[in-house]
């Protein structure tokens, strides 16, 4: 009997511990240092594609004490690799009134998110804003597939089907002495000189892909088309 | 013995309770946490932008102070009342807005830090240009309009404001006031319809005024017209009978143009079939405006080729009535099925005309369109986007489709002034022109009764 009236008198001490604690020293033990301070984050980041790089531009909130941004993505699976932007004038796009850095990928391609995180001068961070992106590389550049070639009436003049994202073409062609012309880019037609007839045209299609990427890509192979043979 | 049970089990419970409740202390909200007294340094003005009721304010915070929290702009109005904006430390200009008149004003600017040090205030005394309130009273025009008064504004900034409408009420025998009419409340939010009918007013002279407030409890004096509105009544569609002078028909499907659409003896286009005895078009003069009336069929040429890409469809539907009086009419309003499947698209009419002849024209019936008078021509709007309709948008569309008769017409050869007994509607679109038919639930009509028959 004794001990369960034991039991109650500790049960109620317990009770008296909890309900006398006060919530303040509590919450006092986690604010007493005042809240967190971010930094001002990026409100936007902008991604320009590239071969095997990116330029990213960075449009930062506005903070008086912002110092460097950091841009961070995966490498493979658990490894980051990052890169610092400090807010200079030497990092500043005028036109296009961001700063911006333009990060070579080395063996990445293809989709990438990209995270960045501004620093302030007191090492407080910002919130993490990401944005995907698109690396072309080797395995883009093989599916690409040159523009066909069509030659005049009288084959003294050839020009290229348009491809969507074709930019232009590069062309050499076999002369009457047996030699190849040097490789010139042609936009549209392009005239034959002493072109050998039967002889071969050479040519590769460049394409920009997207109208803001910051690098054109040219089919791997070269589109060999027989000169046709005229009276 | 059962007594003790219950002191021995109860007691230490209510015991507990009570000492829970005794130990409580009031919980007032997490407090300012203070982590410093310094006051941060005051906020530097670089710019101050004039704006219609406003000051755009671009400010620069002094470096090396992480714990500032926001900035504060604050002005005295003109009613005496304070006025506060605050934006956060990640923004580099506040906007002040509220202003009124073009004087300068003293707007104070501090900042504060997370623990709720102020700074030194700055002071920015710069004028506003004129608030989007007084400039809508300012270019205010009120004119008589059919069976109301019709109301212009301007409000080049798209600022919302509300213009409140005062009519006469008579509330002391023999003397007449100005009372606001809540239920005419006009509110302005865009710098394009910048324009409202206010209806439904007997056409007798009287006196309206306005009055424009803002959110920011500015409030205009104010502008009293009177005026005299036209006289307007709604056209009785219970008179209105439809006539098969042009040989409407029911048949439930698209009939061959060739076979079906003009009447060999007089070459007049026919007018079209219905679906069914339930779709003919005397019930868009039946005061039903929910449910489904009117679904008549297109024409279609070469309807039999058994390809059907040489199919053709002709988009002219008519029908023709009696109004059994003679009207000038002032405006139309189109009330359509109210499924959301035809808001803006689908059978809805789009585009139309009204024609009109009276009995004057002996040849009404054998010669058309050159004996009978073009009254108006009509363009239905279209909406923003018609995937994500706006409230406002399908309120408008089968609430107030509304055509004014006059400002309306979209054809310069149409007479709209003309007055009519005999009316045939020519439907010219549908929303989407690929519907095989039309559909509307009724047509009202409001004008001028000249003649009852």
């Amino acid at each position: 009997m004794m001990s369960k009236y034991a039991y109650i008198a500790t049960l109620l001490l317990a009770f008296l511990c909890i309900s006398c604690e006060d919530a303040n020293d509590l919450l006092d033990q986690h604010l007493k240092g005042g809240p967190i301070v971010y930094a001002g984050k990026i409100n936007e980041l902008d991604i320009q594609s590239g071969y095997y790089r990116l330029r990213v531009n960075i449009y930062p909130a506005e903070d008086v004490n912002r110092s460097h941004c950091v841009l961070s993505w995966n490498v493979t699976s658990g490894v980051r690799d990052s890169v610092v932007v400090q807010y200079m004038e030497e990092n500043y796009d005028k036109d296009l009134e961001c700063y911006y850095a333009i990060i070579p990928l080395g063996p990445i391609e293809g989709n990438l998110l990209m995270a960045s995180q501004n620093v302030d001068a007191f090492g407080n961070r910002s919130l993490i804003n990401s944005e995907g992106a698109f690396i072309y590389g080797p395995t883009y550049v093989s599916t690409l597939v040159n523009a066909p070639v069509n030659f005049s009436p009288d084959a003294s003049e050839v020009t290229f089907e348009n491809r969507i994202g074709a930019v232009g073409n590069l062309v050499s062609y076999e002369q009457n002495n047996g030699q190849f012309t040097e490789e010139v880019f042609v936009t549209d037609s392009y005239p034959l000189v002493n072109a050998k007839s039967g002889g071969i045209i050479r040519s590769k299609t460049r394409y920009l892909i997207a109208e803001t990427d910051i690098d054109t890509l040219v089919t791997e192979a070269y589109l060999e088309t027989v000169i046709p043979q005229t009276p | 013995m059962k007594t003790n049970r219950y002191i021995k089990f109860f007691l230490p419970a209510m015991v507990s309770s009570l000492l829970q409740v005794a130990c409580m202390d009031s919980y007032m909200g997490i407090e300012q946490i203070k982590t410093g007294s310094d006051a941060p340094d005051k906020v530097v003005v670089n710019e101050v932008t004039p704006q219609s009721g406003a000051l755009k304010i671009d400010f620069t915070l002094a470096k090396g102070n992480p714990n500032i929290a926001q900035v504060v702009a604050s002005y005295t109005n003109k009613r005496g009342e304070p006025m506060e904006f605050k934006v956060s430390r990640y923004s580099s200009s506040i906007l002040v807005e509220g202003l009124t008149g073009t004087d300068d004003v003293t707007v104070e600017l501090i900042c504060i830090d997370a623990s709720g040090n102020k700074s030194e205030v700055t002071y920015v005394s710069a004028a506003p240009l004129i608030s989007p309130v007084e400039l809508a009273l300012n270019t205010m025009k009120v004119e008589p309009a059919f069976g109301g008064i019709k109301v212009e504004w301007k409000n080049t900034s798209a600022q919302p404001f509300t213009i409140h409408v005062l009519t006469e009420d008579t509330l002391q025998k023999g003397v007449s006031t100005l009372v606001e009419d809540p239920s005419k409340t006009i509110y302005s939010r865009d710098s394009v319809n910048t324009a409202a009918y206010v209806r439904q007013y007997p056409s007798i002279e009287q006196g309206f005024g306005f009055v424009i407030s803002d959110k920011w409890g500015n409030r205009t004096d104010t502008l009293i017209s009177s005026l005299t509105p036209y006289k307007e009544d709604e056209i009785d569609y219970r008179r209105i009978e439809a006539v098969s002078f042009f040989n409407p028909t029911v048949y439930a499907g698209s009939r061959d143009y060739d076979s079906y659409a003009v009447n060999s003896a007089t070459g007049i286009r026919n007018d079209g079939n219905a679906h069914g005895a339930a779709f003919v078009p005397q019930t868009i003069f039946n005061g039903v405006r929910t449910g489904n009336e009117l679904y008549g069929y297109k024409f279609v040429k070469n309807l039999n080729d058994p390809d059907p890409a040489n199919r053709v469809t002709v988009h002219d539907f008519y029908a023709t009535f009696d109004l059994n009086m003679d009207v000038r009419l002032s405006r139309v309003k189109i009330y359509p099925r109210t499924a959301l499947v035809y808001t803006y698209t689908r059978s809805s009419v789009k585009r139309f005309r009204i024609w009109g002849t009276n009995d004057a024209n002996s040849q009404r019936w054998s010669k058309f369109p050159e004996t009978w008078t073009l009254i108006g021509e009509y363009v239905g709007r279209e909406p923003v986007n018609l995937a994500s309709l706006t409230p406002e948008e399908i309120e408008y569309f089968n609430e107030n489709q509304e055509y004014s008769i006059a400002e309306g017409n979209v054809n310069p050869e149409a007479q709209p002034t003309e007055s009519f007994r005999y009316m045939r509607l020519q439907l010219m679109e549908t929303y989407n022109p690929n519907e095989a038919f039309y559909t509307i639930n009724e047509f009202q009509m409001f004008g001028e009764v000249l003649n009852k028959y």
